[in-house]
């Protein structure tokens, strides 16, 4: 019990272990596709800003300084006269990147050592488990606080110290699934035709798993998002010129007063974002869970 | 049970021990040390080093570390380098405000979100989609908002507009009503995410006890719906819901760390804010190591109480 | 308030020549709440940093001299006068009847000796220390003379005894009962005395009522601690603080200014400089650096990023200081003259130098422009951002291409030997270019040295002229200070050393 992600009981169905019918379902499931809705838009705009006939993010413009959204500047522009659409878009490469970064981090050691724990168990699986609940014991932001004041500011120190808070919680999370009754009978049956290990890990445990973690995945990318706008506004983030919607908020938000849509339009950015990621992960869980369906 | 708690215990032990090496040690890979971070622009050369030797930081790092651990088990946290003022003290000041911060958005989280998750569930279980939507959907996007900037809205809207809160001010604990208004603000802008989150998942939960039959038994027993949603279906979802309160404490303590920074609240986490721009390891060390064990021990505290709901859990 | 009438009455009584002042409205209290935005570390003389808590110092303690808020001059203040006729033996009168706070009994003479010598014990650690080098015996012939004499001959000593760091004067007795906890109970004579401390939430200040030049007008002052910008301006808007400690965003200040707040200012209180290792090859040539100077363009940069709290500024020193001239090369703003520099010293297709900075704000919107300025004439500024303690010690060290800093400092000779003396090149001191011209280092000692005022003037002027023709170090902006506080406060004047005096400050 007692995995704690951002909501902590979210995470709790993952431990019914669902059927795995592909991600095929996807196309069917309603959240699913006003999650795709939202996020294949952006990072198709994110993806391809630099052929847009835009000006550069970092490029200033003195004779339009905080200008009001316009056909020109959908967005406006900020106080050095830098158009915020095209840097909101800037941000969110360099936001998305962290997300998925961090997610991905999160799930191959999650998944790798959490395989270990779970499936040798006795001191290997205590060893790993002693160190995860070390990690445990801090708050994430805490301790991405704690670690980017060691590492220094950056985007991979950022990464790492955002990972580092998850990857415990997914060791944790994959060795439930992999000690779970389903697993279990897939270990027994397999041990009595004596299958390899690897094999037995690679072609049945693992793929087992892989719905749910997918699940907290995408939870855990929309969760770094954030952490690294919060890590921002303490100073700590990524740091100016490079556009991180984290740092572009925050800036914008000294100017909340005159110029309002500094921070608030990446802000909706974000929160498109991270609402759609949500939905993505709600989506998964009712095609799999069908109890949840409703 | 018993044999259960102490295996447990021992377990908190152990992983308190892990924290304080682990935080010691870390801190102290840290480019730079306390006294050039303290020198800024105005030292150099053989001032610092004095700085340094002033500080204690140039005596073996295992030293350091032996020492540490034997005032740690004496509750005797030292003092602040920069400062010179004793940790105990700080902590003893700053830890009755965080507390009753944390307290006070919990009880607040509790008043207000489980009606809310429970009339969302109810509206759902009935059918009425729109308005579990709206509630369910506000509830996530108020959840996604990061809370600085809530804080400033919050502040700007309350505060500077309404004129209902204070923005700054003093923070003591001796005059309840006072302290109780100067921690509104930032109590509500805790809470907001807090029950977001909340509400969700007391709407789940109670949706998944609506659909059960003693639920449809009471109902054709003739109950009110009211009498059957509040004492059948929430008493019965009440054993997510404690579990969620007591994890829920982590985000929390994230949560008091900008809130106290935008608010000036003296509590754990403006020191901690201090203590890492001055790098002052001492004062950082001890405090991380305190948010440490206090996360522990109430996650101790939540598997304790939901063991005792919940005899089938098994660990 | 422990100092009672009657210590009162005897002070009053021994003062005879302090002025007088009878008091109309002795029981009127006034508290003034002020917003102060950082970290407390303690108030004692000896270690004291940053400039918010030298602030507080600033009005409990006092030194030989002090500074006029407004235009900056040296004026009386423990000592009534003082003489010198060879820059090396200082002779100071003290003022009679000047009482400690806190019932620490009279002034006297002995004092001196005892807090300078503080500062020269090895064992005091102060930082400060370096400041005295040149004073070779501090003593006291009587109760109301101090004799010092000096190594060799400074013209600028009354800056060192000035209200500020080593200068201040502490209490023996004080200091021995206060022990570790020195800098949290400071006692001195200054207009304010400390009453209570909380370092994480506020600091409050009393008056102090046997103060040499009467009682201040405000009773008490309460420093609220609020770090956040956003929230200390809010909470001026709101009434909670009556006057806000230096803010720092223009966008606040902007919309204070608006909503009629005073603000209470002073321009030019540090300059910031571009500084050059001259031992790396590119940057050896000084056409390279004339062709950097030429291809920036301050003013506007300035006008964009800080119009308000910044101002251009072309030589090493501020216009309020001793010795200050305009008569320097400037290096206006022209890309062509840059490009064609550059041509002449071999690089007509440009090159790139690296420039250490902190990576607490991140590449500046001041350095954004700097690239893209430097970038139109071919040249490329790559940033080396590195986290701050890092960035202290290797700019000390003096292991950077190209970096930035900011001195503040009243005494001229402290900006002029740190960059310019060749015995302070880095790791030693702040010569972080490795500027050597020993005729610019003569100059400046003759300076120093010199009795008569004039030919003081013209020296120093001479060195100004040659650093700024050899371009070691390259002014970018100057910095001001602005305390903004509701329309009711009056006498709020930042001083140079960007603090305010309380005992000037009142509530109409």
């Amino acid at each position: 019990m007692a995995i704690t992600f951002t909501t902590p009981a979210r995470a709790s169905f993952l431990l019914r272990m669902p059927k795995l019918p592909g991600l095929k379902f996807l196309a069917g499931n309603k959240k699913a596709r006003l999650a795709l809705i939202i996020l294949v838009p952006i990072l198709l705009l994110t993806a391809f800003a630099s052929y847009l006939p835009l000006q550069g993010p970092l490029q200033t413009n003195l004779r339009a300084m905080m200008q009001e959204p316009s056909f020109l500047h959908p967005f406006g522009t900020d106080r050095m006269g830098r158009d915020v659409l095209v840097r909101t878009l800037a941000g969110v490469q360099v936001s998305l990147f962290v997300g998925f970064s961090v997610a991905i981090i999160a799930l191959v050691f999650g998944v790798v050592l959490g395989t270990i724990a779970g499936f040798f168990g006795r001191t290997v699986d205590r060893a790993i488990m002693s160190v995860v609940d070390i990690f445990l014991a801090f708050p994430s932001l805490l301790l991405a606080i704690g670690l980017v004041s060691v590492v220094g500011t950056g985007l991979v120190p950022v990464i790492l110290a955002i990972a580092i808070a998850d990857v415990p919680r997914f060791i944790r999370l994959q060795r439930s699934l992999v000690l779970s009754p389903r697993s279990r009978a897939y270990i027994d049956a397999a041990r009595t035709v004596k299958a390899s290990q690897w094999w037995l890990m690679s072609r049945h445990i693992v793929p087992n798993t892989i719905a749910p973690l997918l699940v907290a995945a995408s939870i855990a990318a929309a969760n770094a998002i954030l952490v690294e706008a919060s890590l921002s506004f303490l100073g700590l983030g990524i740091m100016p010129p490079s556009p991180s919607l984290g740092n572009i908020i925050r800036d914008g938000q000294l100017y909340l007063q005159q110029a309002w849509w500094i921070s608030t339009m990446p802000g909706v950015v974000i929160l498109a974002i991270a609402l759609s990621l949500h939905f993505l992960s709600d989506g998964i869980r009712e095609a799999l869970d069908p109890r949840a369906r409703k | 049970m018993f044999t259960y708690s102490l295996n447990r215990l021992l377990q908190l032990v152990v992983t308190t021990l892990g924290v304080v090496t682990l935080v010691f040690f870390t801190l102290r890979l840290i480019p730079g040390d306390a006294a050039s971070a303290m020198a800024g622009d105005t030292l150099s050369g053989e001032a610092l080093d004095r700085l340094r030797e002033q500080m204690g930081l140039n005596k073996p790092i295992w030293v350091q570390y032996i020492e540490y651990l034997q005032n740690l088990i004496t509750l005797n946290f030292g003092e602040t380098i920069t400062t010179g003022l004793s940790i105990g003290g700080l902590l003893s000041k700053a830890i009755p405000i965080t507390l009753a911060i944390a307290v006070a958005t919990i009880v607040l989280t509790i008043i207000i979100s489980i009606p809310l998750g429970t009339l969302a569930a109810y509206l759902a279980h009935k059918g009425h989609k729109t308005l579990d939507n709206i509630i369910t959907g506000g509830a996530m996007l108020v959840d996604l908002m990061p809370s600085f900037w809530t804080a400033l809205v919050f502040l700007l809207l309350f505060s500077l507009t309404l004129g209902l809160f204070p923005a700054s001010g003093t923070v003591s604990l001796d005059d309840p009503a006072a302290f109780l208004h100067r921690i509104a603000l930032p109590v509500l802008v805790l809470s907001v995410t807090q029950i977001a989150t909340m509400a969700r998942i007391t709407r789940t939960a109670v949706l998944e006890i609506l659909s059960e039959d003693y639920i449809r038994t009471a109902r054709s027993m003739g109950w009110s719906e009211l009498r059957v949603l509040f004492r059948h279906a929430l008493k019965n979802a009440a054993l997510p819901i404690v579990t969620v309160v007591g994890l829920s404490f982590g985000s929390l303590l994230n949560g008091t760390i900008i809130v106290e920074f935008i608010f000036t609240i003296p509590g754990l986490g403006s020191l901690l804010v201090n203590g890492i721009n001055s790098r002052d390891y001492q004062l950082v060390q001890t405090l991380i190591v305190f948010y440490a064990l206090f996360f522990v021990s109430v996650n101790f505290f939540t598997d304790l109480v939901y063991k005792r709901l919940d005899p089938r859990v098994q660990f | 308030m422990k100092t009672t009438r009657r210590t009162f009455l005897t002070g009053l009584a021994a003062t005879g020549a302090a002025p007088l002042i009878s008091f109309p409205a002795k029981a009127q209290e006034k508290t003034l709440r002020v917003r102060f935005y950082d970290d407390l570390a303690g108030f004692d003389p000896a270690t004291i940093f940053r400039v918010e808590n030298e602030n507080i110092a600033f009005n409990i303690f006092s030194g030989l001299t002090t500074y006029d808020s407004k235009t900056g001059k040296i004026l009386p203040d423990l000592a009534e006068s003082w003489e010198t006729k060879d820059n090396i033996t200082w002779i100071f009168k003290l003022r009679r009847g000047v009482q400690w706070q806190k019932g620490f009994g009279e002034f006297t003479a002995a004092d001196v000796v005892y807090s300078y010598n503080r500062i020269l014990d090895p064992a005091t650690a102060s930082p400060y220390r370096n400041e005295f080098t040149d004073v070779k015996s501090v003593q006291a012939p009587d109760d109301y003379t101090v004799v010092i004499t000096l190594n060799s001959p400074d013209g600028n000593f009354l800056h060192q005894v000035a209200n500020y760091h080593q200068g201040q004067i502490v209490n023996k007795k004080a200091i021995e009962a206060a022990g570790k906890q020195v800098r949290w109970q400071p006692v001195g004579t200054g207009p304010f005395y400390l009453d209570t401390v909380d370092v994480t939430s506020r600091i409050v200040l009393k008056r102090h009522e046997t103060y040499f030049r009467g009682p201040a007008p405000i009773s008490t002052i309460i420093f609220q601690i609020i770090k956040d910008e956003a929230t200390g301006t809010i909470a001026l808007r709101r009434g909670e603080v009556d006057l806000v400690m230096r803010s720092n965003r223009e966008e606040n200040i902007e919309i204070l200014r608006k909503e009629g707040f005073l603000m209470n200012a002073t321009d030019d209180y540090a300059s910031a400089h571009k500084v050059f290792n001259l031992s790396v090859k590119t940057l050896s040539d000084v056409r390279v650096r004339r062709a950097i100077a030429h291809a920036l363009d301050f003013d506007t940069i300035i006008k964009a990023t800080s119009p308000i709290l910044q101002n251009a500024t072309y030589t090493l020193l501020m216009p309020w200081m001793d010795g200050y001239t305009k008569d320097i090369p400037r290096y206006p703003f022209n890309p062509g003259l840059a490009k064609k520099l550059l041509a002449e010293a071999g690089y007509p297709r440009g090159l790139s130098f690296k420039n250490l900075s902190t990576s607490a704000q991140g590449v500046t919107e001041f350095q954004q422009f700097e690239i893209d300025y430097l970038s139109q004439v071919g040249i490329k500024m790559e940033m080396e951002l590195v986290d701050t303690p890092t960035f202290n010690q290797r700019r000390n060290r003096g292991d950077f291409e190209v970096t930035t800093r900011l001195l503040p400092a009243v005494n001229p000779d402290t900006i002029l030997f740190s960059f310019l003396d060749p015995a302070n090149i880095s790791p030693k001191g702040l010569n972080g270019a490795r500027y050597d011209n020993p005729v610019a280092i003569e100059t400046l000692r003759a300076a120093k040295a010199e009795i008569d005022p004039a030919k003081r003037k013209a020296l120093y002027a001479k060195v100004q002229q040659i650093a700024m023709t050899d371009l070691p170090y390259l002014p970018q902006y100057a910095n001001g200070v602005i305390w903004p506080s509701k329309k009711n406060v009056t006498g709020v004047q930042p001083n140079n050393l960007a603090q305010v005096n309380f005992f000037e400050v009142d509530i109409k």
